[in-house]
């Protein structure tokens, strides 16, 4: 079944056999009234943070952030429904303090917002939920940051995946390796002639990552990494993660570390854009009885431009082991088309099916979404 | 809850959106998601007045520093004057940014520090190892005296 956001029904309230609620008028008066002062307080004690920062010195962080809401129509072996999805929408702060010469003090904190209901299968109720944050240091020898953020690999995909955090079109249906990392120390070298790398240790703080009792306890039992090159019209990346926790299955594991290299190019003109990446996965778990495989998978995406519209398309493969522990083929084809009312702004469309084969039993699961949405950057 | 408090409080502080930051922050690409952040002074620093500037000629970011209207100055007594720096260059090399960008770059940091408008009051360059270092002396429209 396709991870996507379950509608919850509204939490239950009490009800006396007539209808009617059963709480004292009185008690619900002096409840909401706690309520509203309780509320003023916090706002209170929040704006006097926010404003003694602004007392000591001009804070200046940048705000920025993105809706992206769509009705569409999901549907899978056995159920079609319309929903509502806030796709991955989020508000971001970021900014950076001088320090002296050319040092400054960075930092950013992202959060996903709702833009439906809120609710989705993994915090009910949850209403900013974490993405990428971290604080840091940035000049002349680079950017190091501590941080919970997307993996060297994942960004590795530059913009190559059309259909990113959209329901059945974002490529972690059909690519290992989309992590968002906890607990990375993280360095990005100057881009020299348009070339930069970047690499991420990854903190597991014991944890038996790989299923034989041990613990990864170090600072490099896990590694993501990547080179990165780019122009005006061609960006180019070649990634590898040693050992990093990704979602893939092994046994009744979900959750197992692989070994990947990923290569992506991406080429951007005024009228068409065109994007493949390739990748390399080899599973280094060591649970009882499992044997470790290596799988690859690709992904090429492209798009033609004119004024205001775009049209765009991907058909992605792999034999990764995302549902089913020995994957026959995983597939997704998708198509989509983008009106711009403004510049951070768009209408879109998009229809993407998607295919997950087990290659021991033959079965398999089918996703499928039509969607309308509006997005707005900010 | 006081998280959303806490970060409505500091959103009440003048700053600044930036719809292209978006795409930037999914990118390994930090220098360039950071290049639009208006600094500030690090907090225990002392401000500078406009005599003692010093121009770091590697340095990519503009430098905002808010100063006390000078007394020497004839124009804007009693108004802050505000200097601003980014460097720009015509080949390869560190500063490997046009004019034209250097010049933009600028812009939105006056743009994003005065959103009511502003006057530049004076323009010039100092030479760097691989070009220059352009800098503006501005005040921002509709400040109280």
């Amino acid at each position: 079944m396709l991870e996507c956001d379950k509608k919850r029904t509204a939490q239950g309230s009490q009800v006396a056999p007539t209808g009617e609620s059963i709480v004292n008028p009185v008690h619900r008066t002096a409840l909401e009234l706690r309520l509203v002062i309780g509320t003023i307080s916090v706002l209170v004690v929040g704006l006097v943070v926010g404003s003694t920062a602004l007392a000591q010195d001009s804070i200046g962080a940048t705000i920025y952030g993105k809706a992206n809401v769509s009705v569409m129509n999901f549907d899978d072996d056995s159920t079609s429904i319309w929903e509502l999805s806030s796709n991955a929408s989020r508000l971001g702060f970021k900014g950076a303090t001088h320090l002296g010469g050319s040092l400054e003090a960075i930092y950013k904190l992202e959060f996903e917002v709702f833009f439906d209901d809120g609710l989705d299968d993994k915090d009910a109720g949850n209403v900013f939920q974490q993405r990428n944050i971290y604080v840091g240091l940035q000049g002349r020898a680079g950017t190091l940051f501590l941080a919970k953020h997307d993996s060297a690999l994942k960004m590795a995909q530059l913009k190559v995946d059309r259909f990113n955090d959209l329901p059945a079109g974002d490529i972690k249906s059909v690519l290992i390796g989309e992590n968002r990392l906890s607990n990375i120390i993280n360095y990005t070298t100057p881009r020299f002639g348009g070339l930069s790398g970047t690499i991420q240790l990854v903190l597991n703080e014991g944890d038996d990552i790989f299923g034989d009792g041990s613990k990864a306890d170090g600072l490099t039992d896990s590694i993501s990494s990547a080179l990165n090159w780019q122009n005006e019209h061609f960006n180019l990346a070649l990634a590898y993660d040693k050992d990093v926790v990704s979602s893939g299955i092994a046994g009744d594991e979900t959750k197992i570390p692989f070994n990947s290299v990923r290569i992506t190019g991406q080429a951007v003109f005024e009228y068409f854009e065109l994007g493949v990446i390739f990748e390399r996965s080899k599973d280094s778990w060591k649970g009882a009885g499992h044997r470790q495989q290596s799988t690859d998978g690709y992904v090429v995406s492209g798009a033609l431009k004119s004024g205001n519209w775009k049209v765009y398309a991907q058909l992605s493969r792999s034999d990764m082991p995302i549902k089913y522990e020995m994957t026959d083929q995983n597939s997704q084809a998708a198509i989509g088309v983008d009106y711009n009312l403004a510049k951070p702004t768009k209408l879109f469309v998009y229809y993407s099916k998607l295919k997950w084969e087990d290659n021991l039993t033959a079965a398999d699961q089918r996703d499928s979404v039509f969607a309308l949405g509006f997005e707005h950057k900010f | 809850m006081l998280l959303l408090a806490i970060f409505a409080g500091w959103a009440a502080i003048p700053g600044f959106a930036d719809p292209e930051a978006v795409d930037a922050a999914d990118s390994m690409d930090f220098e360039q998601f950071h290049a639009t952040d208006v600094w500030t002074i690090g907090i225990g620093q002392p401000k500078r007045d406009l005599n003692e500037v010093e121009a770091d000629p590697t340095d990519r970011k503009s430098t905002a520093i808010s100063t006390i209207a000078d007394s020497t100055n004839p124009t804007h007594r009693s108004v802050p004057q505000r200097q601003i720096s980014n460097p720009y260059g015509f080949g390869s090399g560190r500063s490997n940014q046009s004019a034209a960008q250097a010049t933009e770059v600028m812009f939105r940091n006056m743009a994003k520090q005065c959103p009511e408008g502003w006057q530049k009051d004076r323009e010039w360059s100092t030479p760097t190892t691989d070009g220059f270092l352009l800098h503006y002396e501005f005040h921002c429209l509709n400040q109280p005296s």
